[in-house]
């Protein structure tokens, strides 16, 4: 025990200051209240056919059927959303104590304060009430599994099924954090030699996009209740007890029980959308430009076809995004999926392939030897999140707003 | 010339870095709104007679009176409050440009002190609970004095100041006094420059008598208006009995914030062991100003504002050390260094002591953190 200790003695202490900012992080931003979104989608569940976001919703209802007392209430709502944050940021702090473990000592000082930023980035988010228990929150958790798995080379038949999950949880999770587990399995293609590996990984990658892609399609179009008015009523009455103020949220119901088509409802989202990201862009582009100098350097040291083509994956793997971003409007969780795919994509891969752990450690290296400029880059997110769902983070709404109202008049 | 360009230049980077940080701190804190109880700063005035923290009030009247838009409603007080918020800001980044004028060498070596003081001076004072409260008009004065006191230019404007303080609110003489006696301790003891032994005594005398007497004159207008002093009692137990009901809440909030801040307790510890072992002369004047947080105790019995009392305390620390270190003092820079080192050699990523105080901003006014009231409401305070 004592070796084992010291052995990961560095780790632990990392660990630690990670365990400080989650709690931190949790209260600062918590204020004991669950936006109507969270609460009404666990009124959602296939009781009424094999509906969009359904699956949370029925694990909500298997567990009312289990246990020896009712959780259907707005009491047994919160204690569940509240277990299954919980839940997620364990999780995390397991992904971070497995990432630091196959850190090597050369690149522990740049993998934590990426894990530092990352932290900052979800724990702030999912403690916010607009997000507090929001399904994104097992999104990201299933595709952080997904990649332990593939790390480690165990069990990884079970991401076939983890997508299903996920897709089931939020079809959205094809464009929105899919791309992680795609990207790693693309680049798994790529680096083994060995045929038979080679394979494998092929066929887990197809088969994951053919299971996403088909559920993806028939819970985006086929999948709402055959008999929408009855259902409807049954839900919003559901959706109504699930929330402490009696509150649903009638839009998402209309959209996942009716199919009622949102996008005029949305329309005057969007040129808010437009005004936020482009400052959201001024405000990051310390990130952005460092960003691009990592991949101006990996690009610069890799050789041949196949480290090429993982890279460019690499690289391109949250264009998958792009469709959220030109058609929906919730632009705070669609910032907040290209932060986490490219966060966790060098985290992963900062453990697994020599060249991006050796340009992380080049460009970290020379932010750190500016050191108010790495105060600043560390204190930076903590300034800018939490994100919120249709406005980016409180910043980048005011800013918009106010630039809207003296000169845009987008709006 | 080329170095005066250079120096230029530094300014202007400075200048810029305040502003851009005090600006989204700003954002990302705000909460635009002001709430009822910072509106009632400016409920009281001296048109009742020379009552306590009457001066805010006084002088919104007398503005009032002056401008020709009736400033007696909700936006016009906002807007009142935000435009000395702005003002707070000025101050706070006028202290840092001081600092950086005074001793450039030693602001590049306590650059991560002085980004915590920019956390928490920017992090206070913008949300509902703060904006516009007498705390922030204390802070305003305090961070006045500290820049005479530190500039060591027209510091006879201390006495006015400190005046002016305890007329915003008496209890600017526990809340901000004691920085402002720290240092003329410090040098009339330690710096052995005398004039700072008659700025102490007439402050500290010009204080307690205006805080004495707008106490006592509070207790007659009182008197006199309700005829009788059993009013006063009754007036007196109504104020206090909701303040106790929120004791259950302080102690809660209090013990979860002294868990979160005991990695700089620790280190506070630390550093005060490791100086006194240095062999210091003068020990008693250092014993007073390590302890001089304490004279915030009175608060922290009698009132229920733990988030603004916690505030103080940070900033007496910080405002401290600061100036300590731009007075070059020998063994609290040497100490500084020792620990500097010591926590670089132990901590695995020391950059985390200066972002972790923005996660625990803002303060606010009964509870300590936001998250902290939830926490004492769960468990029934």
């Amino acid at each position: 025990m004592t070796t084992w200790i010291n052995n990961n003695k560095n780790n632990l202490i990392i660990m630690g200051i990670l365990v400080v900012i989650t709690i931190v992080c949790f209260i600062g931003n918590y204020n004991g209240e669950i936006d109507n979104y969270n609460t009404t989608i666990l009124a959602l569940n296939y009781k009424y056919g094999f509906v969009s976001r359904g699956l949370l919703g029925t694990i909500f209802w298997g567990l009312d059927v289990i246990l020896p007392f009712s959780i259907m209430n707005a009491r047994g709502a919160s204690l569940f959303l509240h277990g299954c944050t919980l839940l997620f940021y364990i999780i995390i702090l397991f992904f971070a104590f497995f990432i630091l473990k196959r850190t090597k000592e050369n690149s522990r000082k740049s993998v934590s304060s990426l894990l530092i930023i990352l932290f900052i980035c979800v724990v702030t988010t999912f403690a916010h009430d607009a997000n507090l228990g929001r399904v994104d929150l097992f999104m990201i958790a299933i595709s952080v599994i997904g990649v332990m798995l593939i790390l480690v080379e165990k069990c990884e038949w079970l991401i076939p099924i983890l997508t299903a999950i996920a897709v089931m949880m939020h079809q959205g999770y094809v464009l929105m954090y899919f791309n992680i587990v795609l990207v790693f399995l693309w680049y798994k293609i790529f680096t083994k030699e060995e045929k038979k590996q080679k394979s494998k990984y092929i066929i887990i990658f197809v088969l994951s996009f053919i299971i996403a892609s088909v559920l993806f399609l028939y819970l985006e179009v086929f999948s709402h209740a055959s008999k929408g008015l009855d259902v409807y009523e049954n839900v919003a009455n559901l959706a109504a007890n699930l929330s402490f103020d009696g509150t649903f949220h009638e839009t998402l119901l209309q959209h996942e029980i009716l199919g009622v088509d949102l996008s005029e409802v949305e329309h005057g989202y969007h040129m808010k959308n437009l005004a936020e990201i482009i400052v959201y862009a001024v405000l990051t582009l310390p990130y952005i430009i460092i960003l691009v100098r990592f991949f101006k350097k990996l690009f610069k040291k890799s050789h041949g076809f196949n480290q090429i083509i993982k890279y460019l994956a690499f690289l391109f793997g949250s264009l998958t995004m792009l469709p959220d971003f030109l058609i929906k409007v919730d632009y705070g969780r669609w910032v907040l999926s290209v932060t986490v795919y490219y966060l966790v994509m060098i985290l992963v891969l900062a453990t697994a392939d020599n060249l991006v752990s050796e340009c992380l450690n080049d460009e970290i290296d020379v932010v750190r030897k500016r050191r108010i400029w790495a105060i600043v880059l560390l204190i930076y997110p903590a300034i800018l999140l939490p994100f919120y769902d249709v406005n980016i983070d409180q910043i980048t709404s005011m800013i918009g707003h106010v630039a809207n109202r003296e000169f845009l008049h987008w709006w | 010339m080329s170095k005066s360009i250079d120096n230029m230049k530094k300014i202007l980077i400075i200048l810029v870095s305040l502003v851009a940080a005090f600006s989204l701190i700003y954002l990302r804190f705000a909460s635009y709104k002001i709430s009822e109880d910072c509106i009632r700063t400016i409920e009281l005035s001296y048109k009742n007679g020379f009552i306590s923290a009457g001066l805010i009030g006084t002088l919104y009247r007398v503005l009032n009176m002056i401008v020709p838009v009736e400033l007696f409603d909700y936006e016009m007080i906002y807007f009142a409050s935000k435009c000395m918020l702005i003002l707070y800001y000025v101050l706070a980044g006028l202290f840092v440009m001081v600092l950086f004028v005074k001793k450039k060498s030693l602001f590049k070596n306590n650059v991560s002190l002085v980004v915590m003081f920019v956390i928490f001076a920017a992090g206070m004072f913008g949300c509902a609970d703060t904006l516009g409260s007498y705390d922030m008009y204390e802070m305003m004065v305090l961070l006045f004095i500290a820049i005479l006191l530190i500039a060591q230019k027209a510091e006879w404007l201390v006495i006015p100041s400190v005046i002016i303080g305890v007329l915003i609110h008496p209890s600017f003489l526990f809340k901000c006094m004691g920085i402002v006696v720290a240092i003329m301790i410090y040098r009339w003891k330690i710096k052995k420059e005398n004039k700072y032994k008659a700025l102490l005594i007439v402050s500290v005398v010009a204080v307690l008598i205006v805080y004495f007497a707008s106490e006592i004159s509070l207790a007659i207008y009182i008197f006199e208006d309700r005829q009788l002093l059993a009013n006063k009692a009754i007036v007196c137990a109504s104020s206090l009995i909701p303040e106790w009901n929120y004791r259950g809440n302080n102690y809660i909030n209090l013990f979860i914030f002294l868990l979160a801040f005991s990695p700089y307790l620790l280190i506070g510890r630390d550093f005060f062991k490791r100086m006194y072992r240095n062999n210091v002369e003068s020990k008693k004047v250092y014993r007073f100003m390590q302890l001089g947080g304490l004279i915030m105790l009175p608060e922290f019995i009698l009132k229920v504002q733990y988030g603004f009392l916690i505030y103080f305390v940070i900033m007496y620390y910080v405002l401290l050390l600061l100036t300590f270190n731009i007075e070059e003092d020998a063994y609290i820079v040497s100490t500084a260094e020792e620990e500097k080192k010591l926590l670089k050699e132990k901590l695995f990523l020391p950059v985390v002591l200066v972002l972790y105080p923005l996660l625990l901003m803002p303060f606010m006014s009964v509870s300590i953190m936001r998250g902290f009231d939830v926490i004492a409401r769960v468990l029934g305070a």
